[in-house]
């Protein structure tokens, strides 16, 4: 799904990838409310690569599970077809491992559900505000 | 439940409300799927990664949407996974039952938060869960004790880094109080160390399970970086909150580490335990699927159905003009849009159709349970075998089917059923077999539930029947086997000798039979004794637009839906013979009765009785042939309700509106063979009996007419 409205001119691009629509709804809504675009929602891996090399957006927010590409797989694929991607993982608790493996893998940041938006949108904002390089 | 999304306004609540149960509610439908395919196949690795998958989800969801006991509840699922399958790839019945139940203590939490109700309390259920993994040993992983000495590899690199003249350090990092996995933190500021030095220990370590109860860790490192800037770098958004960087003199002083830990409990996750999705649920995706309000579709399917009628229309108007010679091209043009049109609203209404049909699975996936949980009651050994679950039926109709099917499935295993030991007696396998088919048969669909137990007993049902005054002695001399069976959709006349909490008293086969009656279909029952009993549930694929063959007497038209009718004759009055008083047609070697459309609803006889057709209506193998004078043509006809206070005749099933503005009755096949049947034996009249018992008992129970 690709969105356009009307934005501030300032509004970062967000894509965010979950296979849960509750989720989606959830972090849509937060990513507004911290003063973010949502350009597109991806409900699967597939979908998330694909809006990503069409819609390059600002910030992903990536679910690490997920059906057909899960989020590790996913984010090695982003990473590929851009390695300045910025990427922050969603996941609830119980996923150390491959939360980890997709920080190795270049991903930025990590955030556990449930969030609070508060959080959410200092974690973006702090991500945002880096340099290129990130965690590395 | 606390509502955890103050951000949000009541109307976007209230959307994300309906999203979260909807999801949630599929969720656990396919979970349980996932939980039994898992206790048939131990060996199915996708089934255990979709059961874990699931899990996951829904505890992440319902902590965000703030139903936090299905979110704890959920964890404490999590916990218990692992334990599922044993070390040799065996499954653990008893984790599978816990399982099940804690999934059952699942729903009902979704249940009362969809309501706006209290949450129930958990902690029975968690605290069957804890006992559970502490029976096995299983105990909440506990690190093991800290050495206060370093190691000697972490020696030699103090003595490398003294020697080389590279600063040590010691720095504490608090974590961010809202960052969720402390160990992935804890790596975080690992890889940032690793650019500017090189670690030598921390406390706790961030390997160990201690790491995610405790509130910071503390490194000890060497570094040719400044403190400022370790103190810069170490600060990670979101995930490090505090940062403390001090010199240090290389001496162990570790003995404290305990500060930091701060008890949450089960917040330890067993490491492994993380599950790989990918391939997993690729058949579960359903990223492709619309959500549609059922409402919605219904009214496409009515404004469809206006559209056929107005089809026909044109088509009327189409006739009318070709038969006008001054107006043969306009006949033509309209004949042409009529049949670009009859194509358009064919296509549109198949495809709204389509849109309301879902595979059966949606209803057979519930039966595993109910087998389960009720062969395990009744001490019986029951295996149930399901076939046809990719057939297509109308949602409306699967979401009523449960009901019916259910009490039939219970009966099966309550009655039908052979305890194990019986069963070895009578040289049958100790399982029994109960088997779920479905699949499709000229525009119906069938369900086929069969056990092969002990049969119904006619015998016994005919002394209950006489015992409860359904029928007298005379009338059992001459009631048939096969009608005899048909005893049990009476009602008031319950078949077990014992009358069980399972199928209790009351609530029987006559309220299956007035279901399937309500939704247009019929049930028909074959039994053997010792060999089993199969009930034949057939029901029309939808219940909205069907290809009827419209048929007249006198001035009155009659539809009669096609998929009903097998063959139409065209017969001479001297074709047809005369037995046991019966008007019969003698059709390849077989004996079919006539009944004649006018007798049906006691109009006057039409008159020309030398050419009529007789259409060949056939339920199941029984046939009987309806006489009627005109064929008027094949057609597509909307169904509309209609009260059935035709006569009380129960023979019509909805009516329908022609092109040029009549309305016809649409007959309700099963019910007219049944008809048929029942004026061939004159002699054995239930139907009047019963209303007569009724009348004088006041039993309650709806007097309907009652086969057979």
């Amino acid at each position: 799904m690709e969105q356009n409205f009307a934005v501030p001119a300032n509004a970062f691009r967000c894509l965010i990838a979950d296979d849960s629509a509750f989720a989606r709804s959830n972090m849509a809504k937060t990513i507004s409310t911290a003063g973010g675009n949502v350009v597109g929602e991806a409900a699967n891996g597939i979908e998330a690569v694909d809006l990503y090399s069409r819609l390059k957006p600002d910030l992903v927010l990536l679910d690490i599970t997920m059906p057909q590409l899960d989020g590790v797989e996913t984010l090695r694929r982003i990473m590929e077809s851009d390695k300045d991607a910025k990427v922050i993982i969603v996941s609830s608790l119980g996923h150390k491992e491959m939360i980890w493996k997709a920080i190795c893998l270049g991903a930025k940041s990590f955030i556990t559900k449930p969030y609070k938006p508060g959080y959410v949108a200092m974690m973006v904002r702090s991500i945002l505000d880096m340099k290129g390089g990130g965690a590395q | 439940m606390t509502r955890n999304m103050e951000y949000l306004d009541d109307r976007e609540f209230e959307e994300l409300k309906k999203v979260f149960y909807t999801q949630a509610y599929e969720i656990m439908d396919d979970l349980q799927d996932s939980v039994l395919m898992l206790e048939a196949e131990p060996d199915n690795v996708d089934a255990l990664q979709a059961v874990k998958r699931y899990v996951h989800t829904l505890k992440g969801d319902s902590n965000s949407f703030g139903l936090t006991a299905v979110g704890t509840l959920c964890h404490r699922i999590e916990d218990m996974l692992p334990s599922l399958l044993d070390g040799k790839g065996h499954v653990e019945h008893d984790a599978v039952d816990l399982l099940l139940n804690s999934l059952d203590a699942v729903n009902k939490l979704l249940e009362e938060g969809e309501r706006g109700a209290e949450s129930g309390d958990i902690k029975h259920i968690i605290a069957k869960i804890d006992s559970f993994l502490n029976g096995r040993g299983n105990p909440v992983s506990v690190a093991g004790p800290l050495t206060p000495e370093h190691t000697e590899y972490q020696q030699l690199r103090i003595r490398n880094a003294l020697e080389a003249g590279i600063q040590l350090y010691e720095a504490e990092a608090v974590f961010h109080p809202l960052c969720g996995e402390r160990s992935v933190a804890a790596l975080m500021v690992v890889q940032k160390l690793n650019g500017m030095g090189q670690l030598i220990r921390s406390v706790p370590d961030t390997e160990g399970g201690d790491i995610d109860r405790s509130d910071r860790i503390t490194f000890f490192f060497s570094s040719g970086y400044s403190v400022e800037e370790l103190r810069k770098t170490l600060f990670i958004p979101g995930i490090t909150h505090e940062i403390t960087v001090s010199v240090w003199n290389g001496a162990p002083g570790l003995q404290d580490t305990s500060h930091g830990l701060h008890g949450t409990g089960n917040a330890a996750e067993a490491p492994g335990t993380a599950p790989k999705s990918a391939a997993a649920s690729q058949q579960n995706d359903k990223s492709e699927m619309l959500r549609v309000e059922a409402s919605k579709v219904d009214n496409l399917m009515n404004l469809a159905g206006e559209l056929i009628i107005a089809h026909s229309m044109i088509e009327q108007i189409a006739k009318d003009a070709a038969s006008d010679t001054v107006r043969t091209d306009i006949a033509a043009r309209l004949f042409s849009a009529h049949g670009y049109m009859e194509r358009t609203v064919s296509d549109m209404q198949k495809g709204i159709m389509k849109m309301r049909m879902v595979p059966i699975n949606h209803l057979f996936r519930r039966f595993p349970k109910v087998v389960r949980e009720l062969s395990a009651e009744k001490g019986k050994l029951v295996r149930l075998d399901i076939s046809g679950r990719e057939t297509e039926l109308d949602k409306g109709i699967v979401d009523s089917l449960w009901e019916p099917l259910s009490h039939i499935i219970r009966n099966a295993i309550d009655h039908g059923m052979e305890t194990p030991s019986d069963r070895r007696t009578i040289g049958k396998p100790e399982e029994g077999v109960v088997a779920l088919k479905a699949f499709h048969e000229a525009g119906y669909i069938v369900i086929e539930a069969s056990d092969d137990g002990k049969g119904i007993d006619t015998g016994t049902l005919k002394k209950k029947a006489v015992e409860n005054g359904l029928l007298t002695e005379q009338d059992i001399q001459v009631l048939p086997d096969s009608g005899a069976l048909d005893l049990i959709f009476l009602p008031g006349l319950s078949t077990s000798e014992t009358v069980s909490e399972t199928s209790g008293r009351g609530i029987g086969m006559d309220v299956v039979k007035s279901t399937l009656k309500g939704m247009k279909g019929s049930v028909e029952v074959e039994s053997t004794p010792g060999r089993g009993t199969k009930f034949t549930l057939r029901l029309p694929l939808t219940l909205a637009v069907i290809k009827a063959l419209l048929i007249g007497t006198g001035d009155r038209i009659y539809a009669v839906p096609v998929s009903a009718v097998t063959e139409v004759a065209r017969v001479m009055q001297s074709d047809l013979t005369t037995i046991n008083g019966k008007d019969s047609l003698v059709l390849r070697d077989r004996i079919i009765s006539i009944i004649r459309l006018h007798a049906l609803f006691g109009f006057p006889d039409g008159g020309d009785r030398k050419k009529q057709f007789i259409l060949i209506v056939g339920i199941g193998d029984k046939k009987v042939g309806l006489m009627v004078e005109r064929l008027i043509g094949q057609q597509e006809i909307v169904i509309k309700a209609v009260q059935d206070q035709y006569a009380g005749s129960g023979l019509i099933t909805g009516a329908s509106i022609l092109g040029d503005g009549r309305v016809v009755l649409i007959l309700d096949a099963p019910a007219v063979v049944r008809k048929a049947a029942e004026e061939e034996s004159a002699k054995f009249r239930v139907r009047d009996r019963t209303t007569m018992i009724g009348d004088r008992e006041d039993r309650g129970v709806a007097r309907r007419g009652i086969l057979p």
